[in-house]
């Protein structure tokens, strides 16, 4: 789900730390005018095939239409650290450029430093190459700058699983130095590994939720509240029990 | 106020797909069937990975959700 506003960066910003919004969400959406969009909020659901199946208010889409949408639908090649770039590159490149769609960013960079620092492709390939290899590094910083800002939303699960993905892709490089440095300052921050052990402990509650519904797993997010206190996971599993 | 015309609005809109592109007003919108247009926006939140485009979500659904902070 991607919920898209044309209003400014700064705007949603302060909007979605103030209402501590989770969800997907986008300033600077700059496509309204071909949606049709006319009202908000409102919702257009596009299915597996990439059509229009369903537009409306966003209370009224019914299960069944997600369920059709969903028809058809495979998981996205090579995952959050897919990387495609939009400009064509030298054929010497494509094995490099296929690792990086397929998310194996350090295989990728490895391939392409090495093509740019070959004494044998002609000096335009080399060039192309080592670009290359920096926008894939480059790349690989900006989801180290979106894991950093999980983890200060205490999105600790997601942010962790990206710096360890991360570490393990370019595993003896500078970059995965730095990486791993990280994630031992992490695992010496006592308010960090409270607050992971708090998401930790969510996960399992969330789980219980789906195996056994919300009454029956309540006293999962009673003992959240009680002893993770202060953690985003007590603030969530108190407005869970509200619910209830 | 605002929020009762705009629910009117997209229901309305909702309406005129259903009934069908022929007999919609305004035929260059994109209807039930047709092919989705891009998708761009400068900045994503609580997003990780490439920013979210047709091309990098091809073969999964997608629920676009227009909203304004106001």
């Amino acid at each position: 789900m991607l919920a898209v506003s044309d209003e400014s960066e700064e705007k949603v910003s302060a909007y979605v730390d103030e209402m501590g919004v989770r969800v997907r969400c986008a300033a600077g959406f700059s496509s309204g005018d071909k949606w049709g969009v006319s009202g908000y909020p409102s919702a257009v659901l596009i299915n597996a095939q990439g059509e229009i199946s369903w537009t409306g208010h966003p209370s009224s889409l019914s299960s069944s239409k997600v369920k059709a949408a969903l028809k058809g639908a495979k998981p996205r090649k090579g995952g959050f650290m897919s990387f495609r770039v939009k400009r064509e590159l030298s054929s010497k490149l494509k094995s490099a450029a296929a690792a990086a769609l397929d998310g194996k960013l350090g295989k990728a960079h490895a391939k392409a430093s090495k093509i740019g620092a070959d004494e044998r492709p002609d000096a335009s390939e080399r060039e192309d190459a080592q670009v290359f290899a920096g926008e894939i590094l480059d790349f690989a910083k900006q989801l180290r700058a979106q894991a950093e800002s999980a983890i200060k939303n205490r999105r600790m699960l997601e942010g962790l699983k990206v710096l360890e993905a991360l570490e393990g892709e370019f595993k003896r490089t500078e970059f995965g130095g730095e990486l791993t440095r990280r994630l031992a300052e992490i695992a010496d921050d006592q308010d960090l590994q409270n607050e992971l052990a708090a998401a930790q402990a969510w996960a399992k509650a969330m789980a219980a939720v789906e195996k056994r519904g919300l009454k029956k797993a309540a006293k999962k997010f009673e003992g959240i509240v009680k002893k993770y206190p202060g953690t985003r996971a007590a603030e969530r599993a108190t407005l869970k029990l509200r619910g209830i | 106020m605002m929020k009762f015309n705009a629910v009117f609005l997209a229901v309305g809109l909702g309406m005129a797909f259903a009934v069908g592109a022929f007999t919609c007003p305004t035929p260059d919108l994109p209807g039930n069937g047709s092919a989705a247009p891009e998708i761009e926006a400068s900045t994503w939140f609580n997003h990780i990975g490439a920013n979210p485009d047709l091309e990098s979500l091809r073969g999964q659904a997608i629920l676009l959700e227009f909203w304004a902070t106001w």
